[in-house]
């Protein structure tokens, strides 16, 4: 189970995209979400696509990668695309007992999977091409301009990499438990009320383990006289290189055309 | 009755660019009766090992049989019932207590193989009693007020609950001082006494092992490389260091000395021998 999980991770690599500035690459995957989200047009669906994918071979992660990361979650896609396929209204084409089909149900449906599999997609590939670290120093510069009207860009930077590192620890924590408790017996294909119970034994030492090690994080940080962001220096400076305002633009153009395409 | 490994091999993350061959071609009987160590170097697949022998993971290559029944074969009920007859003890077992009270969380196995009413509490008791926990004195308390010893007993009893035929420890006294160190070894060393059970326990330091176990298995990268007797071990003590473990202090001595005194036995356990070896090489002379 934890093995197979792969959304989030970051998969190193010496790639074109591996090498693009986090801030970039940001902007390019919350740009093309955006594009994703809004497109509505034959066009538009191309155009996002073949730029999507792109980005994805040049990331050169392996197919299997991905698949491995989205496979969890094609539950969600099929039962958002079969409810955008019964329940929008339109001209029926099938009907057999209490259920209809409608050609707007079924463009509904298709367009809506291609949406969330193109922004699976696109979270993947931000998460796998760039470290934790980068992510989290280049979220902190895209925010730092807000910290004038008192977002504080420093601390929310900080959560994040302290949630990005953590989640696998918890995650992990949270399969040994579970595993020890199984092997004492409990039992979570029974009825739900002994599933509900045998769950507080693995909740319950989760928690207790995940709140030990926030005291010791926080020791550990003082002990180091961690102040906050105030003042404080970077080990890698982010630069942009041309290639970086390239894709920029590119991505620019892409989100400007569909939207343009749509109207 | 045993637990048998055959040909069996154990990869982590399959078919991913991380994955990590973990255990190989390890060939393994572990009888009732019988205490086995094993000892290994960080990463080198000891808990994969253990988590093989009660059915938590299948093998990725081979077989383990555990009394004829194959784990990876049942479904449902009938691997609940396999795997009751293996108990294992994880790593630093007190961080899955989660009861409010130290007797709940000792009856949560029990519990769980539909026991209730007094059978209930006899078993709680003769778990604690085997444990040496004091059941008047302990039964209400939570168990985040006990010692690290304590909790760490209460633990492992909570599975000995179980009544398993088998009792698979990983690391059980890591992270304790040296006095709870020696007394859960000993309370380990009674399971297989008294009770007669099949006790595996994993264990980086040598000595812990040396000292509780019949049979040793020496595990390297995942691999078996040295079985036998504790003595057949500590005969091979210069192999072992060459690879990197650390022999018991009194042993070292031995293996220091045999340059010196060809005829020393170095097979011996426990300081009183070993220094009656040294007077007997020392007098010869
Ligand atoms: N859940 C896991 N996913 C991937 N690799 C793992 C996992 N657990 C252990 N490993 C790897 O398998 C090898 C053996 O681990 P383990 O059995 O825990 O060794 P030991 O208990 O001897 O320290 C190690 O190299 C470890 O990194
Ligand atoms: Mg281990």
């Amino acid at each position: 189970m934890m093995n197979s999980f792969t959304f989030g991770q970051y998969i190193p690599g010496e790639s074109y995209v591996h090498s693009l500035d986090p801030r970039t690459k940001l902007y390019l995957v919350v740009a093309a979400m955006v594009a994703v989200l809004g497109v509505n047009t034959l066009w538009g669906v191309v155009i996002t696509a073949l730029f999507i994918a792109i980005f994805i071979l040049a990331a050169r992660v392996p197919a299997r990668v991905f698949w491995s990361g989205t496979r969890p979650l094609l539950i969600v896609v099929v039962i958002t695309a079969l409810f955008q396929i019964f329940f929008v209204p339109g001209e029926v084409i099938y009907r057999w007992w209490l259920v209809t089909v409608t050609d707007a149900g079924l463009k509904m449906g298709a367009l809506m999977t291609y949406r969330l599999l193109m922004v699976i997609l696109l979270a993947q590939l931000l998460t796998f091409t760039t470290s934790p670290l980068q992510l989290t120093d280049g979220l902190e510069r895209v925010l730092r301009p807000f910290s004038k009207v008192g977002i504080p860009a420093h601390e929310l930077a900080m959560i994040m990499t302290i949630a990005l590192r953590f989640i696998p620890v918890f995650f992990e924590e949270g399969h040994k438990i579970t595993r020890a408790q199984v092997s004492r017996g409990a039992d979570f294909r029974g009825g739900w009320l002994k599933s509900a119970q045998n769950l507080v034994s693995i909740i319950v030492p989760l928690f207790v383990r995940a709140f030990h090690r926030a005291d010791e994080l926080a020791l550990a940080m003082e002990a180091r006289c961690y102040t906050g962001g105030e003042g404080r220096t970077r080990l890698h400076v982010m630069v942009m290189s041309p290639a970086d305002y390239c894709v920029m633009a590119v991505t620019t153009g892409v989100v400007l055309f569909v939207i343009l395409s749509g109207l | 009755m045993s637990i048998r490994f055959f040909n069996v091999g154990f990869r982590y993350a399959r078919g991913l660019p991380w994955e990590k061959v973990a255990l190989k071609n390890i060939n393994l009987e572990i009888r009732r009766n019988e205490m086995l160590g094993i000892i290994g170097p960080t990463g080198s697949g000891k808990t994969t090992l253990l988590q093989l022998m009660n059915g938590i993971e299948d093998p990725s290559e081979g077989q383990v049989l555990i009394d004829e029944g194959d784990p990876a074969r049942l479904r449902g009920r009938e691997i609940t019932r396999l795997r009751q007859k293996v108990g294992l003890v994880f790593q630093f077992p007190e961080d899955q207590l989660f009861a409010n009270s130290v007797y709940d969380d000792i009856a949560f196995g029990p519990r769980n193989l539909g026991l209730t009413g007094s059978e209930l509490e006899d078993r709680v008791r003769w778990a604690m009693e085997i444990m040496d926990l004091n059941f008047s004195e302990l039964y209400q308390r939570r168990p985040q007020t006990l010692s690290g010893g304590q909790k760490r007993r209460v633990a492992i009893a909570g599975v000995l609950a179980l009544k398993p035929d088998y009792l698979v420890l990983d690391e059980p006294a890591a992270g304790l001082d040296p006095e709870g160190r020696t007394a859960l070894l000993a309370l380990v060393k009674r399971l297989r006494k008294e009770l007669g059970m099949g006790v595996v326990m994993v264990s980086h330091r040598i000595q812990d092992i040396i000292s509780t176990c019949d049979r040793v298995v020496v595990l390297v990268a995942g691999e078996i490389v040295k079985s036998g007797s504790p003595r057949e071990i500590l005969q091979a003590g210069e192999e072992l260091s060459e690879i990197g473990f650390r022999l018991p202090p009194m042993n070292k001595v031995l293996q220091e000395l045999k340059r010196f005194f060809p005829h020393l036995d170095v097979g011996l356990i426990g300081e009183a021998a070993i220094a009656s070896e040294i007077d007997r090489a020392l007098r010869n002379q």
